[in-house]
């Protein structure tokens, strides 16, 4: 009976959840932070319950079942796709196979379908998912070699997937060792559906390479991935894309927060964010402002200034990122129905993390000042007028080769070289591959 | 050296045991608090019981072995966390009359406990065998290791006016002014230390989420539980000695010595969860360089002016 009393116990616990982002689901995913039912968690070892948000088709789907076969017993996937759409084809990894409920469509209730899952696997009502992948060693390289490692001499040789430390010259001209790792891709912080090839010397990254997995055409789970999509093919409500703008940028500053550590006003972001979702009642822009005061209480701004700033000129040339390295570029201000309502654009100096996030986050608060406008007046966006999606001028301004952007993490700690990623929220997935990168 | 009353072999443990037991629930229940209130999401009367099934889920989850891990190192590592933690409360005395353990050097015994502190936090992320919890590993000791000086500063500061290291006499010497009025730089640098060596909120450079949870990235079920307990009970430990030094230890009006003792620590230990909700994770190279020239020359001023303070 104590052993009942126990699973009863840990069944009312908030649910641990491991968010794996795949193709479409934008970061929807990180919203479930609002909840206190459910606590987003860093590492599938801490979670329950893999929640396996958009789909999983290419690249994804190895590292789909990695990650599920990492969590412990009991466990179980929760599989959130987008509604309709065509089913996954042969190359659909192992761990959807038998997910323990699918939910279809983002307005589905998955944060009580997360619970009860969590509830039915500690009552014993729903079996532990078996493993998706093969236990076996990613790299041959047993009884190979001098020493069974899989090299030469003592050194080298790929033992379990992971190069063994070799000696190299540091940022500081010392001959140190040198650690390779592939992290991602559902690492908090990372691009969607890329893989961070880091070499390591320390916690300095010595060499980093984004590797955009391919992904095949998938169906949009996510709302605001959806809106700008609409936006360009047919009119739109103002009030509409601007409330998608807000919610976008606040689940990205949530994003930040999660970096930093700051779980509990990651939480109080992805909230404001839901609420901008909601639409009918919205939320108060002054929320996203207190919300500002405690950012800037937090020491963050201070933390992340002159992180991530990128030599020279600005790679960017539209979006929040151009506009936070002081560079006025807005195609709103090409839109007749913005011009109406009387848009200003926000810009701030530095182009770097703390830039960045200021600039998100007043970017989160303007646009909803400006769907409250745009609400009033019934404007609305036209197709053929410029659109800016959160990212930047559609279809795909503001984006930048993923190449840049690791050059200039070269020589800078992993946990900056994060941060900065993180604040840069690069293009989701279709994640900008340099011409000719290996998927 | 007021005559102390020392528990015994046998009642020492069960006492240790049971504070820090009691202190790591009331860590649990402040973090579950902070982190309601801070997100907005509401304060209910759950947050008691929140602690005991979150604890209960590690319980019955399975404890993952990664290959080829040191698996003893693993096992021992939060033991030792945790038995650092209770040999710190060990010489912290409660009133004038009891101390579990009533050292002549109870200070001493502190710089012992920070220092090995440091190395079973780096077991934890060395045993694993994995890359994030042993980055998270090296990078926790580049600033535990800062700290460590900073703290020694810190504590021969209380030790001057008392004219002595026993904890007791550090008490006694705060009769008619508390450390945290005669020097005022010692509880805020104690503080930092206390994070830095605790790795909470805002220093938690071991188990940050840009390395996966450091080194409890591969941590699961009983040794996720067990590291989490450690960790809590060293941070009840950091907050008991920080009143004792600081705030005055059992002195207070009316109420018994141990019950003013008791308050202060918990007291504390607030501050220190709450800032971990409310301050940002600080860069490790940045601190490290902040700590060097920025803390340690604090903590020599506030040497200086605890040794002017205690000339006759």
């Amino acid at each position: 009976m104590a052993v009942s009393a126990l699973h009863r116990l840990a069944a009312a616990a908030p649910v641990p959840v491991f968010v794996a982002r795949g193709a479409g689901a934008g970061l929807l995913g990180g919203e479930l932070a609002a909840d206190r039912r459910l606590r987003l968690v860093a590492s599938p070892r801490q979670a329950t319950v893999v929640l396996a948000a958009g789909h999983f088709g290419g690249g994804l789907g190895p590292a789909l079942d990695r990650v599920h076969d990492q969590l412990p017993h009991p466990r179980a996937l929760v599989w959130w796709r987008a509604a309709g759409g065509p089913e996954p084809g042969d190359d659909r990894p192992g761990a959807l196979d038998h997910p323990a409920a699918v939910v279809h469509g983002p307005g589905g209730d998955v944060a009580q379908v997360l619970v009860d899952t969590h509830r039915r696997l500690l009552a014993g009502d729903q079996a532990t998912a078996p493993d998706a992948g093969a236990d076996e060693p990613p790299h041959p390289f047993e009884g190979r070699g001098d020493h069974g490692q899989g090299g030469e001499g003592m050194m080298g040789g790929v033992p379990f997937g992971r190069p063994m430390a070799m000696t190299g010259d540091d940022r500081d001209g010392l001959a140190l060792g040198q650690v390779s790792a592939d992290l991602g891709p559902f690492l908090v912080g990372l691009p969607a559906a890329t893989v961070a090839r880091v070499t390591f010397q320390g916690e300095v990254v010595q060499a980093l390479e984004l590797r955009p997995q391919a992904v095949p055409e998938a169906p949009v789970l996510d709302p605001v991935l959806a809106r700008f999509d609409e936006a360009r093919h047919r009119p739109v409500p103002v009030a509409e894309l601007e409330r998608a703008r807000a919610r976008h940028h606040l689940r990205a500053v949530a994003e930040c927060f999660r970096l930093a550590g700051l779980w509990a006003l990651a939480a109080r972001a992805a909230s404001l964010a839901r609420g901008a979702g909601a639409g009918v009642a919205g939320v108060d822009p002054a929320a996203v402002a207190a919300l500002g005061r405690r950012l800037r209480a937090s020491a963050l701004l201070a933390s992340w200034s002159g992180v991530g700033t990128f030599p020279g000129r600005s790679p960017f040339t539209g979006g929040a990122n151009a506009r936070a390295a002081g560079l006025a570029a807005d195609a709103r201000r090409g839109d007749p129905a913005y011009r109406a309502l009387g848009f200003a654009m926000v810009v701030q100096h530095g182009g770097d993390a703390r830039a960045r996030l200021v600039q998100r986050l007043a970017e989160a608060r303007h646009a909803l000042e400006l769907a409250s406008r745009a609400a009033d007046v019934g404007a609305v966006h036209h197709p053929d007028h410029p659109l800016e999606t959160p990212w930047g001028p559609a279809p795909d301004g503001g984006s930048v080769a993923l190449e840049v952007v690791a050059a200039a993490l070269a020589g800078a700690d992993w946990s900056d070289a994060l941060a900065t990623l993180c604040s840069l929220d690069l293009v989701p997935d279709a994640a900008v591959a340099p011409a000719g990168a290996a998927p | 050296m007021s005559p102390a009353l020392h528990a015994d072999v046998w009642a020492a443990p069960l006492i240790v045991g049971t504070v820090l037991a009691v202190g790591a629930y009331l860590v649990a229940v402040l973090d579950a608090a902070a982190t309601r209130v801070v997100a907005g999401t509401g304060l209910a009367p759950d947050v008691l019981i929140e602690p005991l099934r979150r604890a209960a889920l590690l319980v019955v989850q399975q404890r993952v072995v990664t290959e080829r891990p040191d698996a003893a190192s693993w096992a021992l590592a939060p033991a030792a966390y945790a038995g650092l933690a209770a040999a710190g409360l060990a010489v912290v005395p409660w009133s004038p009359s009891f101390s579990v353990a009533d050292v002549d050097a109870g200070i001493v015994v502190w710089g012992t406990v920070e220092s090995l502190a440091v190395v079973a936090v780096f077991l934890h992320g060395w045993s694993p065998n994995s890359h994030q919890p042993l980055m998270a590993a090296y990078r926790y000791v580049a600033v535990g290791l800062s700290c460590l000086l900073v703290s020694m500063f810190v504590l021969i500061a209380v030790a001057l006016p008392a004219e002595s290291l026993a904890l007791n006499a550090i008490v006694d010497a705060q009769a008619g002014l508390w450390n945290v009025v005669r020097h005022p730089l010692g509880l805020p640098l104690f503080a930092v230390v206390a994070l830095g060596i605790t790795f909470w909120g805002p220093m938690d450079l071991a188990d940050g989420a840009d390395l996966s949870g450091g080194t409890s990235a591969e941590a699961s079920g009983s040794q996720r539980l067990a590291w989490q307990g450690a960790r809590a009970a060293m941070l009840v430990s950091f907050a008991a000695l920080g009143s004792a030094a600081f705030l005055g230890g059992w002195h207070g009006p009316v109420l018994p010595g141990p019950v003013w003792m008791a308050a202060k620590t918990a007291a504390l230990l607030a501050l220190l969860v709450a800032a971990g909700h409310l301050v940002a994770r600080v860069r490790a190279e940045r601190f490290v360089t902040w700590c060097w020239t920025v803390l340690l020359p604090l903590a020599f001023l506030d040497l200086v002016v605890a040794g002017l303070g205690a000339l006759p």
